[in-house]
């Protein structure tokens, strides 16, 4: 009796598959790809323009009305960057800062308080001296709410000089 | 007697194929899921930038560009969802990107590249991408960055 109940249960097993090692499997396969996504990051984005008509920016129609803010990006041979707009130089860790109230303040002084500005960087700069740049840009933008945001352009000059190369 | 056995051993047992439906379900998400996102956008080190605009889900009119920080041992710099490129070959996408908006009737202006450098790519790299991008007549760019976050 007690061998013919222990048939009947193996009869049992047999029919219904075992799925501990499957789901063992696939919890484990669902715990590595649940691991390795990493998740999209949200970026942040900075906008910027390209010159439309190189190497014509005098005779253009659409010359822009004001003054554009050349913000020069060097770098010194001890590989420092140096942030140029007119004959201010800017340098040091609180380059960017400085940076902002400078545009800030031509900004403000401006008659339309609205002039391009245009960004002529060296071509050994590293690229988080151009994004600061923007962002210094960006950060003037969030100054003055309500205001139409600030152009931003990249130098023309430096472009056509490279493509010449 | 030998029918009440049998509803207790149902009890007992519990039906395991709708939660392996689910786990499985789950598995392909995740390994399209994680497919797709290493596609388009490369492994760099996004520079960072506090007051960047947060991004907005998916504009379909971008085109990304990865600008590495060194080049590959073919001296190629750029990647794209399509894989590495040298110079060529990125005009020729440039040009066949910009084609394709034109003939989908959008206005120029709307086309936009997404240029993802490195924090360490020199500019002259940037550069080169843009006078790509100007030559098709793309004069929009934006750069992605990293938004700081609680540090």
């Amino acid at each position: 009796m007690a061998v013919s109940r222990s048939l009947e249960n193996l009869a049992n097993e047999q029919a219904d598959m075992d799925m501990t090692p499957m789901i063992d499997v696939t919890f484990l396969l669902l715990i590595f790809f649940m691991c390795t996504l990493h998740f999209k990051v949200l970026e942040g984005i900075l906008q910027a323009h390209l010159p439309k008509d190189q190497g014509m920016q005098n005779t253009s129609a659409e010359r822009d009305p004001e003054e554009p803010i050349t913000v020069k990006i060097l770098q010194s041979s001890r590989n420092v960057t140096v942030v140029w707009v007119g004959s201010e130089q800017f340098e040091g860790p609180r380059k960017y800062s400085r940076l902002f109230n400078k545009i800030r303040s031509i900004v403000q002084a401006s008659p339309n308080s609205n002039p391009p500005v245009v960004i002529d960087p060296d071509i050994d700069v590293p690229f988080q001296d151009i994004v600061s740049t923007l962002n210094a840009c960006r950060k003037v933008d969030e100054s003055r709410p309500g205001k139409k945001p600030l152009q931003v352009k990249f130098a023309a000059k430096a472009l056509e000089e490279l493509e010449n190369e | 007697m030998k029918r009440r056995k049998s509803t207790k051993m149902e009890d007992v047992e519990m039906d395991m194929t709708p939660m392996i439906d689910v786990v499985f379900n789950l598995i392909i998400f995740f390994m399209l899921v994680t497919q797709m996102v290493t596609i388009e956008r490369a492994e760099l080190e996004l520079p960072r930038a506090d007051n960047a605009q947060e991004e907005e889900v998916e504009d379909k009119n971008q085109f990304i560009v990865n600008i590495h920080e060194k080049p590959d041992e073919e001296g190629r710099w750029i990647e794209t969802s399509l894989g590495k490129h040298t110079w060529a070959e990125l005009s020729q996408l440039l040009y066949e990107e910009a084609q394709a908006k034109f003939n989908e009737n959008e206005d120029v202006s709307d086309r936009q590249v997404l240029i993802r450098a490195d924090i360490k790519t020199p500019y002259r790299m940037v550069q080169r991408v843009m006078i790509e991008c100007s030559k098709q007549k793309i004069y929009k760019v934006s750069f992605a960055t990293k938004i700081q976050s609680d540090e």
